[in-house]
C-alpha cells in the first residue's frame, strides 16, 4: 500500500494535527527557518459559519457543530466506539483542532500537579516541574494575548498578563459574592480571548457563545493566527490530510514520514526528517497503534506497551443557581467569568485525592435552562404537564437571564484500564480503522466530584440561588483528553522521554497532552501549550544533535 | 419515512399550544407560527429530528393531546424529545417572544477593557489576596 503513495518533497519536520500543541511547534519551528510541513484533517474553517451569531445557535450546537465527533457526524470526524466508555470524547477536527470549539478557559497546572507521587503518593510525578514550564506558558500567553488579572493566590507569583480582565458581568459578581461570604478563594477568569485588539484578533465582544465558535475572530484558535503567520514565513499547511500510519524504516530504524489520505481520497506519501505527532490524545495512539512494522508489530514506538493507555478524562460536574434577579445570564463571555481553586489541593480528611477548579460561568441562551453546550442535562419527569404549559413559561421566567453554573473540572487519576485501542470492525470515511475508547469512572474521581458539587451548591446558595440543580457527572464531557503515550525517564514505563521524543524512535516526537503523566485538576490548553513550546524551544536549540531520517 | 405534510403541520399546532399556551405577556406557540415558517426553520437546521419529529407527531394524531404526549414521554422518548425541541426551539427563535422575555439574543455588549472593576474598589477581591497563597509548592529535593 505505502508503495503507491505519491512521493513528496523532504521537509526537515512533519506535524500532524494543527491544533494548539501542533500549531506552537508550526509557528516557532517556521520562525526559527526550519522548513515545516503541517497534516491537518480537517478544513478551514470561516468564522462567519459558527452559529452563535444566528438565532438557532443552540439548535444547532445539538447537531452540526456538537462538540462530540459521534453527535456530528461529520464526513472529517473520525468516529469513536465508545459503548464502553462513561464519558464521550469531545473534539473538532479543523484547521486549529479543538481550539476552534473550545471555551478559551485559561487555567494552567499548578505546582503540585507536576508532583502528585512526591506530595500525595499517587500516580507519577512528571519529569519537570512547573517552574521549568513557566517561562513558556509566559510566552505562550503573550503570543496568545491572555485577558486576565495578576496576582491570583492560587499560584506562584506569575507577572501580569498581555490584557486587562474582561468584564466578569452580573454573573461573576454573583458568583463572586458567595465565595466572599464563604471565606473562599475566587479570582477574575483568565481567558484565550483578548480584550483589546492584539496579533490580529479583536477584543472579546462577550456575545457568549465561545464554545459554538466565534464569530467575533476574538478567542483565540489557531487558524485565526498561529497558522497564517507560519504559512507567511514558509510553512507547508495540507488541509483535509489524514494519516494513515507513520513509515518505520527498519532498516534505519526511524520514521521517514508519513502516508496520508488527501481530501479526493488519493493515497499520499510525506517524507520528512523528524515527525511530530499533535493528533490529541486519542488521535495520536489512534495513528501510533495503525502504524505497524516489523520492528514495532503491536504499533510504533510501543515497546513499553504503553502506547493507547492512561487516558485520562477530566470527570465534569455541572452546579447551576437560579436567582431572583436579572443577571442578563446570556451574556459571555464563556469563557470563564470567575474560577475558583478553594479545593484544589489534597485534603484526604474528604474521601478522595487530589481536587478541581471551577469556572464560574453565564447560563447561556434560553434553549440552555436545561442543557450545556448542545447537550440536555436536566430531564424531566413525572407527569409531562409538571414541565410543560404554564409550567413550562413560569420555568423560563425563574431561570432564564437569571442563572449562573459551576463547571466543575476534577483531576483523573491514570489507571491502564482506561485505554485508546483501535476497534476491530469500526473504520472512518477513508477506510482507516477507528479507535475504541474503554472508560471507567474511577471511585476517587466520583467522590471527588460529590464532594465538589455539594460545595458547589452551597456557593450558589451562599450568593443568594433560590433554586439549585446538580449534576455530578455528564456523559458528553470529554472536554479534556489527556494520557495514552505518556512522559517519563523510565523507557518501561512510559512512551516519550521529558522532551517528548519517542524512547523507542529518536526522530519520532509526540508534543500534545497525550504525554501528560497526570492530569491536573484545570483546564489543560494553557499547559498543552507551554508543554509543546518548551519541547519546541529544546528541538529548535538542539537540532543539530537530532538523529533524523 | 414520508415528509412532512399539511395533517402533520394541523396534529403539530395543537401539541405545540399545549406544551407552549399563552401565559402573561408570552404568546402561545402557534401564534408566532412554530408549525408554519419556524417549523421550516427549525427542520432546515436540524434534519436529523424529522423522522423522530413526524413519528411522533403522527402517533398523536386524532388521540387526547395530554394522553398521546404522555404516552411518547414514556414508551418513544426520543420521539417526544423531538417534538419538545422542535417546539422550543422555534418559539425561542421568534422575535415577537425575544422581545416578550427581554431577550436581544447574543449579541456583543461593548464595555471599557481600562475601567476598573466593581470588585477591585469594593475590598472583595483584596480579601482573597489577605488570606495568602493556596497552593503548595514544588517540594525542594530536600524536603
Amino acid at each position: 500500500m505505502a508503495s503507491k503513495g505519491k512521493l513528496s518533497e523532504e521537509f526537515d519536520v512533519l506535524i500532524i494535527g494543527s491544533g494548539p500543541s501542533g500549531s506552537v511547534a508550526a509557528k516557532w519551528m517556521t520562525e526559527a527557518g526550519m522548513s515545516v510541513v503541517l497534516l491537518e484533517q480537517g478544513d478551514w474553517v470561516d468564522p462567519g459559519d459558527y452559529p452563535g451569531d444566528k438565532p438557532e445557535f443552540e439548535l444547532a450546537g445539538g447537531k452540526q457543530w456538537h462538540p462530540a465527533p459521534n453527535f456530528r457526524d461529520h464526513e472529517r470526524d473520525y468516529p469513536i466506539n465508545t459503548k464502553e466508555s462513561d464519558v464521550e470524547p469531545l473534539m473538532a477536527s479543523a484547521v486549529g483542532g479543538s481550539a476552534t470549539i473550545f471555551g478559551g478557559h485559561w487555567v494552567s497546572f499548578l505546582p503540585s500537579d507536576f508532583r502528585v507521587k512526591t506530595l500525595d503518593g499517587v500516580a507519577d510525578d512528571w519529569p519537570f516541574t512547573y517552574e521549568d514550564q513557566l517561562p513558556h506558558l509566559l510566552a505562550v500567553e503573550h503570543a496568545l494575548g491572555i485577558s486576565g488579572t495578576a496576582g491570583n493566590t492560587a499560584y506562584p507569583p506569575q507577572g501580569s498578563y498581555p490584557t486587562p480582565n474582561i468584564p466578569i458581568g452580573k454573573v461573576g459578581n454573583k458568583l463572586a459574592s458567595g465565595l466572599d461570604k464563604l471565606g473562599w478563594h475566587w479570582w477574575p477568569g483568565p481567558n484565550a480571548m483578548p480584550s483589546i485588539p492584539y496579533n490580529g484578533l479583536n477584543p472579546c465582544a462577550r456575545r457568549g457563545t465561545c464554545m459554538f465558535g466565534c464569530n467575533e475572530k476574538a478567542k483565540w484558535s489557531p487558524d485565526l493566527n498561529f497558522i497564517p503567520e507560519s504559512i507567511k514565513g514558509g510553512l507547508k499547511l495540507i488541509p483535509g490530510a489524514r494519516v494513515r500510519e507513520i513509515e518505520y524504516n527498519d532498516d534505519k530504524q526511524r520514521v521517514t514520514g508519513a502516508i496520508y489520505i488527501d481530501r479526493n481520497g488519493r493515497e499520499r506519501r510525506q517524507l520528512a526528517k523528524t515527525v511530530i505527532v499533535c493528533g490529541n490524545t486519542i488521535g495520536t495512539p489512534r495513528i501510533l497503534l495503525n502504524s505497524k512494522s516489523k520492528t514495532f508489530p503491536d504499533g510504533l514506538a510501543n515497546n513499553s506497551g504503553l502506547v493507547g493507555k492512561r487516558l485520562m478524562m477530566h470527570p465534569f460536574g455541572l452546579v447551576m443557581g437560579h436567582f431572583d434577579e436579572d443577571l442578563e445570564s446570556w451574556r459571555g463571555p464563556s469563557g470563564m467569568l470567575i474560577e475558583t481553586m478553594e479545593f484544589y489541593e489534597t485534603d484526604e480528611s474528604r474521601g478522595f485525592v487530589r481536587g478541581a477548579k471551577w469556572g464560574g460561568m453565564s447560563g447561556g441562551g434560553p434553549l440552555s435552562t436545561k442543557g450545556f453546550v448542545g447537550s440536555e442535562v436536566f430531564v424531566d419527569g413525572g407527569k409531562i404537564e409538571d414541565a410543560w404549559g404554564v409550567n413550562w413559561h413560569q420555568m423560563m421566567d425563574r431561570r432564564f437571564g437569571r442563572t449562573g453554573l459551576y463547571a466543575i473540572i476534577g483531576e483523573d487519576l491514570p489507571e491502564e484500564s482506561n485505554a485508546v485501542t483501535i476497534d476491530d470492525d469500526l473504520v472512518d470515511s477513508d477506510g482507516i480503522p477507528a479507535p475504541k475508547v474503554v472508560y471507567k469512572t474511577s471511585e476517587n474521581s466520583t467522590r471527588l466530584l460529590d464532594f465538589h458539587s455539594a460545595r458547589a451548591e452551597e456557593a450558589m446558595l451562599a450568593a443568594g440561588a433560590i433554586e439549585t440543580q446538580v449534576c455530578p457527572q455528564m456523559r458528553e464531557s470529554g472536554w479534556h483528553l489527556l494520557g495514552t503515550c505518556t512522559m517519563g525517564l523510565d523507557r518501561e514505563k512510559s512512551v516519550v522521554n521529558e522532551w517528548g521524543q519517542a524512547h523507542d524512535v529518536p526522530n519520532l516526537f509526540i508534543f500534545d497532552g497525550s504525554t501528560f503523566p497526570t492530569s491536573g485538576g484545570a483546564n489543560p490548553t494553557a499547559t498543552i501549550m507551554a508543554v509543546a513550546h518548551r519541547q519546541t524551544m529544546h528541538m529548535i536549540n538542539e537540532r543539530r544533535n537530532v538523529e533524523t531520517a | 419515512m414520508d415528509k412532512l405534510n399539511d395533517e402533520d403541520r394541523k396534529t403539530f399546532a395543537v401539541l405545540a399550544d399545549y406544551l407552549i399556551p399563552e401565559y402573561g405577556n408570552k404568546p402561545k406557540a402557534t401564534a408566532v407560527g412554530v408549525h408554519q415558517e419556524l417549523l421550516d426553520k427549525v427542520l432546515a437546521v436540524r434534519p436529523d429530528l424529522s423522522t423522530d419529529f413526524i413519528r411522533g407527531v403522527r402517533f398523536a394524531a386524532g388521540n387526547d393531546v395530554s394522553d398521546a404526549l404522555n404516552t411518547l414521554n414514556k414508551d418513544d422518548r426520543i420521539a417526544f424529545d423531538a417534538i419538545t425541541l422542535v417546539a422550543t426551539g422555534g418559539y425561542l427563535m421568534s422575535e415577537t417572544v425575544r422581545e416578550a422575555m427581554g431577550y436581544p439574543g447574543q449579541e456583543p455588549a461593548p464595555y471599557d477593557p481600562h475601567e476598573t472593576p466593581e470588585y477591585m474598589t469594593n475590598g472583595m477581591l483584596e480579601r482573597v489576596t489577605l488570606r495568602g497563597p493556596i497552593y503548595r509548592p514544588t517540594p525542594r529535593d530536600d524536603d
